[in-house]
This record gives structure tokens, sequence and C-alpha cells, in this order.
């Protein structure tokens, strides 16, 4: 080897410090905020734009659940079960005397099979039942406490039969069945979540705080909870049940069981994130410059982080009503009289009943939109936490 | 590699020893145990059991004592004997129920596994190579709605259709004429026909997942510098993209293979119920349902078994296949 | 002069994003001579890796080559690489046959997975006639000369055994397989500490003169320029500003860009006690890039309602060497 000590290049500038210009970085002006980066960057995701959109549907559907529902959850119209779904009318122009306007749905007509004593049911164009809006029905308590009789839809005449989608065998229908076991799907996703979150951040906390022994302690806890199988686990919990309990008992715990056993992955993203964040270069510079421990954590770790853990719960929620769906459906979740997509699903589980009555799997639809609602925003969201990154 | 394979097996020895406290403590939670039910139903046969007798059998089925000590009978019994208990529903030893079913839910699962792989492989890469394609955009878009499809709603649709059309559900394994000929082509060709329905029905989320799973591994491995560094040295297209990224991408593949079993035994759980398959999903449900917990503990801990043992032969696949794995440069 | 081997003209290398087509590479020049060194020189992100990437063709999606050729002239004819097929023979030889490539990140850059020599065997397998054996033998004869300690073990080993000196060392000896009349060296000293660095560059300059390859050099470190380069190009915002023989560079520096780089060079001595200059301001992003000459926001010697508003004219000397300035514009030894 030839001697460098003429050589300049060993502690020459390196020009590369400023790094600013990546032909692959965005080029954004470097006023913006991160939240305002992360919202830009999000608005380019259109499916999850369009998914936000039908998530804020979803709650709004969770919070006026009684007024949406053209009827009481308990009512039941033994008249007619198994109705097939109406089409909702705004003109009648085969009544004989030229066009009726006004919102309608046709009657149904009944026919018993002789044999097997079955009764189907048919639209039928020749009974017209007028439909309304805010239309006087049953009596509810608008989020617990307004007392209020008016819903968005519903017949004229409280004794008219409207099932837009249909009615259950018992007679129930299937839309205010399916307004109702919105919000109860919905919220055991959402608050799972949320208490899975609060256990993930809890014992990761604890975890990043005393690191050492107790950290080692809840990975080797966590990797043991995820090592085994969560869905016979699920079930097993769920099963051991009492038969007994009430039904808002029996949400709150089976919503508790898939937090139990949901909360390991989040509270190693908890983890995972503060670990990698503690030594990003930002953080070890905002220090550098003085902030205090309150100022770095709040002002600079936070900010870059929560986007991370927004997409993380989003993520989470559609693998809890999953969850919730197919164990209400086994006959291990929720049950009668407590309504959620699963339950309803069970109603078609029987393949005779199924058959005749394909709207039963309109719940089915309901699962799969919320499902992908929640993946997209996720996704977008995920992407759009790392601004530079593509 | 010994260290590498001392240190999996370690590991698996302390799952499966988390596994059964678990377990156990599903079978224990429901109010009463065996015996209790025992009593239940000599009080229904209107035999009355002395408080002596309860003891008894208390003490027989290991039941007395605290909780420690009745998970230590347990599980030795277990241990020493392969004894899992008794099936209160069945009136048989656990054991026995579960073996004659046992043979048939690993040849449905190892079947839909090996055909998953064979159709989400091929499906993945294509995606990844083609990025931005109308064929990357179908597949994603099928497995974005594959995702979010509960596998019993797939089923439940399955039946629709089937019904409609051909007016009746396919079940079982094997038709009536076959179930108990010798095996001969003639079978093999009729189990192959009964096997596409629940194979379509429980692969279709494990399809969807390893193909985003497998897209987005590739897309990160083809970005990396020595896909640039090979091509610049003049490895053809197509040996480049066999040898390297795909090779690399294999490797979070194979070790789903601890993930995507209990899917796959779950999904039997719903497909087993609607299409009436001689497997363990069945039992199981039914076991859950009556509270039967020595039985539906049991099958829970071999599902358990099952998945622990899919994940350490995944593990071995990875560390033949990954020599910073075998080396222990990387965990 | 010595026979050009390599001639980039009016080279444009695109990455489309989001807010339109960034021209990362925006009509480059430059040639490279048969056995000479030639450094491209500048700050990060004025695409000199990209020129140095689009030469093989190796620009990545979003990128894209819009415009330019590439002539080599290694061959008995001479051809343009960005007009070839993707499946042309021409291009296959090119890669890692006449032009050997080195990265920035060697650990990187080799597959984890597979060891080096069956690496480095299948790129001498590519592109010479040698059976497995021999294949092997010379793998172990190139890891030899790149200077790998026990060649005969270390053929064998997986690139993450090695260090990354010894990483880089294994990408060369990929890179020698064929006998390449040029090597491509994309920084491949920055991510190695410093008494790497100067290894790596001992074993490049013996190398260069032992196979009498033709070496194209781009790095950021002006202390390498000095040590490695016959040529040197001063690259800024996806164009050559600059462009001269090194004694000449070093000792009468033309562009204000590079005065101001070679200013912030620290001298043994003459700088001691007193803050380093540095070129003010940071390189502008290539959207919005600054109309007329795009140095001028920083430059010192910028002329107001010149250098704002005009393309600055390419100047070229009496000894060849050019400056992309108004400064010598219609000035003495200047011919426009």
């Amino acid at each position: 080897m030839t001697d460098h000590s003429d050589a300049p290049h060993a502690n020459s500038a390196s020009l590369d410090s400023t790094g600013a210009a990546d032909p692959e970085a965005d080029g954004k002006p470097a006023t913006a905020s991160q939240r305002q980066l992360v919202w830009w960057s999000f608005k380019k995701h259109r499916l999850a734009l369009v998914s936000a959109w039908l998530l804020i549907g979803l709650l709004v559907v969770v919070a006026f659940t009684e007024f949406l529902a053209p009827y009481d959850v308990r009512h039941r119209d033994s008249e007619y079960t198994t109705a097939p779904p109406q089409v909702l009318k705004i003109v009648d122009t085969d009544g004989g005397d030229g066009w009726r306007w006004g919102l309608h749905v046709d009657g149904y007509t009944s026919e018993q099979d002789e044999r097997s004593l079955r009764i189907t049911y048919e639209t039928n164009p020749d009974d017209r039942v007028e439909v309304g809006f805010f239309v006087k029905g049953e009596e509810y308590e608008l989020f617990g406490f307004i007392p209020w009789d008016r819903h968005l839809i519903g017949p004229k005449d409280p004794e008219d039969p409207m099932y837009l989608l249909g009615t259950t065998t018992d007679g129930k229908d299937l839309l205010t069945d399916l307004v109702y076991a919105t919000r109860v799907s919905t919220s055991v996703g959402i608050i799972g979540v949320a208490l899975a979150f609060l256990m993930g951040i809890v014992l990761g906390a604890i975890s990043g705080y005393f690191g050492g022994w107790i950290d080692n302690g809840i990975q080797r806890l966590i990797e043991l909870v995820m090592a085994v199988p969560a869905i016979p686990l699920w079930l097993g919990l769920a099963a051991a049940l009492p038969t007994d309990m009430g039904p808002v008992m029996r949400y709150f715990i089976i919503t508790t069981i898939l937090a139990v056993v949901a909360w390991t992955g989040l509270a190693r993203e908890v983890r995972g994130r503060f670990l990698a964040m503690r030594s990003e270069e930002f953080v070890t510079s905002a220090r550098l410059d003085g902030s205090g421990h309150g100022r770095v954590m709040f002002r600079h770790m936070l900010p870059s982080f929560s986007s991370h853990i927004i997409a993380a719960l989003s993520l989470s929620i559609p693998t809890m009503i999953l969850a919730e769906t197919a164990l209400s459906w086994l006959g291990l979740g929720l049950r009668p009289p407590a309504v959620s997509w699963g339950v309803q699903l069970q109603e078609a589980s029987k393949w005779s009943v199924l058959s005749g009555a394909p709207w039963l799997l309109i719940p089915g639809l309901a699962v799969v939109i919320a499902v992908l609602a929640f993946n997209f925003v996720g996704d977008g969201l995920r992407d759009a936490a790392d601004p530079y990154k593509h | 590699m010994f260290q590498y394979l001392g240190r999996r097996a370690i590991y698996m020895a302390a799952t499966l020893l988390a596994i059964s406290l678990v377990v156990f403590v599903i079978i224990s939670l429901p109010p009463g145990d065996f015996v209790t039910a025992l009593e239940a139903r000599y009080a229904v046969q209107g035999q009355r059991l002395t408080p002596e007798d309860v003891a008894e059998l208390r003490s027989r089925y290991g039941l007395d004592g605290n909780l420690l000590q009745q998970y230590l009978h347990w599980i030795t019994q277990i241990v020493l004997h392969g004894d899992l208990g008794m099936s209160f529903e069945h009136q048989k030893p656990v054991s026995e129920v579960i073996s004659s079913r046992l043979g048939a839910t690993l040849g449905v699962s190892i079947a839909t596994l090996l055909v998953t792989w064979a159709i989400a492989f091929p499906i993945g890469a294509y995606s990844a190579v083609k990025q931005h394609s109308i064929g990357d955009y179908a597949a994603t878009t099928i497995g974005f709605l594959g995702l979010a499809t509960p596998n019993f709603l797939i089923a439940l649709i399955f039946i629709y259709f089937s019904v409609n059309w051909f007016g009746s559900v396919p079940s079982g394994l094997c038709s009536p004429e076959w179930c108990d000929a010798s095996w001969n082509l003639g079978k093999v060709l009729d189990l192959l026909g009964h096997l596409w329905i629940p194979m379509i029905v429980i692969g279709t989320a494990g399809v969807a997942g390893l193909v985003r799973i497998i897209r987005n591994n590739l897309l990160d491995e083809l970005r990396r510098p020595y896909v640039t560094a090979a091509r610049a040295r003049g490895v053809p297209e197509g040996r480049l993209l066999r040898r390297y990224p795909l090779r690399v991408a294999l490797n979070p593949f194979v070790s789903t293979i601890g993930w995507v079993l209990p899917i796959l035994l779950v999904g039997d759980i719903v497909v087993g119920q609607i299409l009436g398959l001689p497997t363990l999903g069945p039992i199981l449900l039914g076991a859950l349902k009556g509270q039967d917990m020595y039985l539906a503990g049991s099958i829970i801990m071999v599902l358990s078994l099952v998945t622990v043992i899919g994940t350490l032969i995944s593990d071995l696949l990875l560390g033949w296949l990954d020599p910073r794995i075998r080396l222990g440069y990387l965990r | 002069m010595a026979q050009p081997l390599l001639e980039i003209s009016g080279l444009r290398t695109g990455f489309e994003t989001h807010d339109g087509t960034v021209p990362a590479v925006d009509g480059v020049d430059l040639t490279v001579h048969a056995g000479k060194t030639l450094c491209v020189v500048g700050e990060s992100g004025c695409g000199k890796s990209v020129t140095a990437r689009s030469i093989l063709r190796l620009v990545e999606e979003p990128g894209r080559i819009e415009a330019g050729t590439v002539t080599w002239h290694g061959d008995d004819e001479p051809f343009d690489v960005l007009s070839l097929d993707h499946d042309d023979e021409r291009l296959q030889k090119l890669r890692g046959g006449d032009i050997g490539m080195i990265f920035q990140e060697p650990a990187a850059s080799l597959l984890p997975l597979r060891s080096i020599g069956a690496q480095l065997i299948e790129t001498i397998r590519n592109h010479t006639d040698l059976d497995k054996k021999a294949a092997r033998e010379r793998a172990i004869d190139l890891l030899q000369l790149v200077g790998i300690p026990k060649p005969h073990e270390r053929v064998d080993a997986y690139p993450f055994q090695l260090s990354g000196g010894m990483c880089q060392r294994a990408m060369i000896a990929i890179a020698l397989c064929a006998d390449p009349s040029l090597l491509i060296a994309d920084e491949p000293t920055t991510a190695l500490d410093v008494t790497t660095q100067a290894r790596i560059l001992d074993l490049m300059r013996n190398l260069q003169e032992r196979h009498h390859m033709a070496v194209m050099f781009i790095t950021h470190d002006l202390g390498v320029v000095a040590e490695l380069a016959d040529e040197v190009a001063v690259m800024y915002l996806g164009r050559v500003v600059e462009r001269a023989g090194v004694e000449e560079l070093f000792a009468d520096p033309k562009h204000p860009y590079t005065r101001a780089l070679l200013e912030s060079v620290p001298v043994l001595g003459r700088d001691r006690g007193r803050d380093l200059p540095t070129v003010p301001g940071t390189v502008p992003n290539p959207l919005h890039r600054p109309k007329g000459c795009s140095f001028h926001p920083r430059c010192r010697d910028a002329i107001a309602g010149r250098c704002d508003i005009d393309e600055p004219p390419e100047v070229v000397f009496d000894d060849g060497r050019t400056a992309e300035c108004v400064l010598y514009d219609d000035r003495e030894g200047a011919q426009a």
C-alpha cells in the first residue's frame, strides 16, 4: 500500500451533506407540516378517499341507527315471512289511469304450496304501498335520550308492508336488521381494536420505559401468545362462556376476547415504532438542539408516528369484524336477539332456505364493503404516513 | 445449523407449554367439570351419586386438588399415556374421536395448502413483475375481495349457485359407490372431484393473502441494488428474476406455513359443516357448542400442535434456503 | 489524445413523479477515452449516478431515458447502446463483458443467498466459454488479484460474512471477469471507512495500469478526483458545467461552481483556525429549476439580468476544456 499523506481525500469535505434533491424524493416545498404532507399524500390515493367517505357513512349509520331503520329491531311481521325485496318506485305506469306519481313499492301476494304448506311471496304491481320520508313509526330514543317517532323512510300507513331488502324467515325486516347489525358489528371492531390498542400501548410503554428484563419478559410473553393459533383460541374462549349470559354482557365479553387475542400485534407495532424512532437522526438532532424529553416526544416523535398507528388501527379493525362475523355465524359469538352481520348470515346457512331467498346474503355484502373500506383507508394512511418514501 | 435447530426446538417446546396452559384454561372455564356432567346424566337416568361416589370419581379423573394439580394431572396423562380425556357427547375417549378424523383433515388441509401455493406464487410473481398492468390490477382486486370475504360467505354463495343450477350440494369427500372401495384410479378421481369444492372455499382467503405477500415482497426485492448489479453484469432477465429476487421472495412465502395452516384448518370448520366432510371441523364446532370441553380443548391442542409443527417445518426450510438464517446472521 | 471509447451525447433521463417529470440528467455530453480515467464529480442529486446507469440502461422505473446517444467504440463497429433492442447480444456482451460496473453499497449489491464464488462463476461463464471447473479456478485467481486473502476459502463465503471492503473487492473481481475495457465505478468508496477507501482506490489504480482499462469514476469527493483522474467533468443539476484535465481544473477552475467546490476542500496548514467556506444555499429542486443558469441563485459572480434569464453558453477554451458560463463568453482564449 502506498502512503497517502499527500492525498487530501482522507479528510476532504463531503458534498453530500445537503442531500436535498434526490430525483426520487418528493418535490414539495419544504414548508409543509407533517399533517399537510400526510393529507396531500392520502388525497392521491383515490380508493382510500372514497373508502374514507364510506366509513363516515358507516359512522352515521351507527349514530342514527334508530332513525335510519324503517322499523324497530323487535318488529316482526308473521304475515310476511321470507318475503322478497321490493323495488322503490316513483311512478306507477300500469295502474290503468295514466301515470301516478309518488314514492311507493309494490305490495305482496302470497301463495301456499299445497303439499309442503310452504308460503311463497311475490311482489304484486297491482297492490300499491305508499312510501314516504320522515314518516311516523315506532317510537325510539335517539342517542339513548331523545324520544322521537320519525323514521327516514317507511310506509305511510304503518299497517302496510315495506320491506326494501326483503324479510327473514321469521318475518323481520332485513333492512332494519342490517342497520342495527351495522352498529353492532362496526362497534365490535372499533371497541375491540381500541381495547387491544390500550393493552398494547400500556404493555408497549412499560416494555419501552423499563427495558431490561421486563421488556424481555413482555416480549417473550407476546411471542408465546402469538404462537397460539388465534382462531382456535377465539373459538375456545367464546365457547367457554356461560350460555345464559345476557346479550349486552355477551357483546362486551366477545369484544374483549377478540381484543385479548389481537393486542399482541399492536403492542409490537407500538414498541417497534418507538424503538426505531428513538434512534432516528431527527430525534437525536432535536435532543441536541436542546429540546426537552416532552417536546421531543410530542412535537417530534408523535406526529411522525401517529399516522402509522392510525394506519395500524384501521388495518386491525377489519380483522376484528371478520372474526366477529365468523364467530357469530358459527353460533359462538353474539346470539339472537342481538343482531350482527354474522348473526344475520346464520339465517342463510340452511340451503333449503337460501336457495329460495338469496337476499339473505345481503349482510355479507355489507361485511365485504366495510372490510374493504377499512383496509383501503388503512393502506392509504400507511402509504401517506411516509410522505417522502415514494 | 445445530445451534439453530436447538434454538427452534426449545422455542417449540415453550410454545407447546404455553398452548397447553391456554387450552387447560379453556377447558376449566365453563362452570362444572366432567364429573358434574356425569352426575347430571345419572340424575336424568334416576340414579343419585353419593358425595363419596363423586369424590371417588373426581380423584379418579384427576379433578380433585387445586387448578395447578389438575393441570399437572391432565398434562401427564397426555404426555405419558396419550390420554386426552373422555368426550362426554361421543361417550368415547377423545383420542379415538380425533384420530378417526385427523387423517382426512390433514389431507384436505395439505392438499389445499399445496394448491394455494401453486396458484398464489405465479399470480403474485406476475403481479409484481408486471406492476400496473391489467393483470396486476385484476389480481390485486380479486385479492382484496378474497381477503374481505369471510370464507363461509364464499361457501354460502357457492351453495346458492350449486342448488339453483344443479339442484343439490355435493357433499362429503367421496360418492357412495366409491367410499368403501379400495384405492384405485376411479376412487382417486372421485376424491379429486369432491376435493376441489372445499379447496376453493378454504383456499380463497389463503390465496388472496399469499398473492399479496409475494407481490409486496417481490416488489421490495426488485428494487434492491443487487438486482441492478446483476443486470449490470449481464445476467439474462429470466434467470435474473428466477435466481435472484424470486429466490429471496420465496423465504417469507415459506415462513407462512405457520399461519396459513390454522387458517386452512378453521376454514375446514366452516366448510366441513356445510359440506359434511369427515374432518375435525364439524366435530370441533359440535364440541364447542355442547361445551364438551375435553374434546374441544383437545382438538384445539391438536390444531395448535399441527401449527407448531408447520412452523418448525417452515423454519427448517428457511434455514435450508437462506444461509443467513442457517449461519445465524439473521434471526 | 487517446481514442474515444465511450461517447455520451445529449443524454436526458427523467423520473416520473406525481408532480411531473423530474429531469435528473438534462442534456449531458461526456467522452471516456481508452485507458484513461474520467471522474464525474458533483453534489448528491446532480445526476451523476443516473448518467452512469443510463450508459448500461440500468435506470429503473419510474426513470426513463428520454433522449441522447451512448456510442460505444470498443468494438470494430461503433454502435449506439441506447438504440439496441432489449435482447440484443451486444447489450448483453457490454454488460459485465466489455463494461464492468461497481456500486456504492457493495454488500447490498451482492445477492445474500449465494456465495460470492457462485455469483463470480455465473458471470465468468456468462461471458467466456470456460467450464465449471475452469471458471472456479478463474474465480479464485480473480479474488487473489483483487487482494482477497485466502481466496480458496473465501470463494465459498457469503456476502454477509465479508466486510464492506471485502465485498467491494469481490464486486471488482466480478467486474473484471471478462477483461473489460471500461470500468464504471459509481461512488464505490462512499460507504466504506477511510482506510478501506484508500486501499480500494489503490487497488483500482493498480488494476487500471495492469489491464489498461478506462475508468469512469463517479464521486463527490474531490480528494479522490485529485488522486485518480486524468479528466474531470463537474456536474450540477443534471448538466456538465465544466470539463477539463485534472491539473488544469485544480490549477485554474473556470466555472464559479467548480471554484466554490474547490474552496470548500480543507487544505492542511492553510485552513487551521478558520471556518471552511461552503457553497452557499442548497441544490434546488430539479422540478423547479431556476430560470437561466441553474446555478445563479448560489453564484457569487452571477450577473443580474443575464444569468437569471439566458441559458449559459458552453464556452470551449483553447486546450479543449469547456465551461458553461457567461463569464467567459467573448473573452480572451475562448471560442464560443
